[in-house]
């Protein structure tokens, strides 16, 4: 089977296991190109232990590995010592999962890119040089997505329930996005991994604009100069990568090139109706 | 003959005098924004609040893998 997120696409092998009903909407039956990466199973722990490159101390860590790197991930949050392992090729286009026994069950397996492994591996390629993946509200409307950045309790949820309500637009996602560009310029694609109010769509819409959230006592709209709004999306990007200062490098070329071509402001609202209208959305 | 000069800027930083008749050299400002390291690096969980994946956990948003 094939899982497509974001415009990159994940072979996974046939009957390895059931794929979790959440990630339904991303199956791809196109075969027409090779996908961007394949996945198989192992039964095996990886034999070459590899050095931690890089703890950022919470559910997951990247080793290194013979032929690449490893992305290990805490099968168990109360011991710290278990862990499932995504094995990488310096490409990143092959991957083999070793899950840990505590998971492994008689008969149907479990899914092998469990959470965050499918996350993370996507977050992995994008900063690759390939986009961004931004902590936003899309939402798609007139043919073209407005994003609405920030940082949990920013109110994304909120304001997708507020488009949901009025009956306004198609909402990509109320947590994550990918911003990707193409030949006619800047895309956003929904993701499986939605925030609160679970928003999740596998749609996709050209960048019209990026609203930076804030809440505040009324509502109000101040266009960003392209360099504020470079940092501002900086600030709202997931920045799960290898090697880092690489990463890091590439999100910020793409951050600088998408506040330099796109509309960016700073949305100050309030949690109501008048949100939308000064967003645009009468 | 070219000169600099220091002297202080609108908010009191040093700026240079160009050659006469060209206008100062201001560095450009510096912009500064927060970056929250546990949510950059994905290593939260809104379900447990716990800053990681809750064993066992089969909340879609959470763990869609399960």
């Amino acid at each position: 089977m094939r899982i497509r997120v974001g415009g990159l696409s994940f072979e996974i092998p046939d009957g390895a296991a059931a794929l979790p009903p959440a990630l339904v909407p991303w199956l791809d039956d196109n075969r027409d190109a090779p996908p961007t990466a394949t996945c198989t199973l192992s039964a095996e722990n990886p034999d070459d232990t590899g050095a931690v490159l890089f703890d950022p101390g919470h559910c997951w860590r990247v080793e290194s590995a013979e032929e690449g790197l490893r992305i290990a991930v805490l099968s168990d949050v109360r011991t710290r010592t278990a862990f499932h392992t995504l094995t990488l090729d310096a490409s990143l286009s092959k991957g083999t999962v070793h899950l840990h026994k505590e998971v492994l069950v008689d008969g149907e397996g479990p899914f092998l890119l469990r959470a965050p492994m499918l996350e993370l591996w996507t977050s992995f390629l994008l900063m690759r040089g390939r986009g961004l993946l931004v902590h936003g509200l899309g939402v798609l409307h007139d043919g073209a997505v407005t994003i609405f950045a920030g940082k949990s309790g920013a109110g994304k949820s909120t304001l997708g329930h507020l488009f949901a309500d009025a009956g306004k637009g198609h909402i990509l996602s109320d947590d994550r996005l990918i911003v990707r560009q193409e030949e006619d310029g800047w895309r956003v694609f929904g993701t499986p991994w939605h925030g609160e109010a679970q928003f999740a769509s596998p749609a996709s819409g050209p960048l019209r604009a990026i609203c930076f959230l804030r809440q505040a006592p009324t509502c109000g709209l101040v266009p960003l100069p392209a360099a504020s709004a470079a940092a501002r999306l900086f600030a709202t990007c997931f920045l799960a990568g290898w090697p880092r200062e690489e990463g890091l490098q590439s999100v910020l070329d793409i951050c600088a090139r998408v506040a330099a071509r796109v509309p960016c402001a700073e949305l100050s609202f309030t949690p109501d109706g008048r949100a939308l209208e000064t967003a645009g959305f009468p | 003959m070219n000169t600099t000069t220091k002297h202080a800027g609108p908010s009191g930083e040093k700026t240079l005098a160009g050659p006469s008749g060209r206008k100062p050299y201001t560095p450009p400002s510096i912009i500064r924004t927060e970056i929250e390291v546990t949510e950059a690096l994905m290593g939260f969980c809104k379900a447990s609040g716990s800053g990681s994946i809750p064993s066992g956990c089969s909340l879609p948003c959470a763990n869609p893998g399960s």
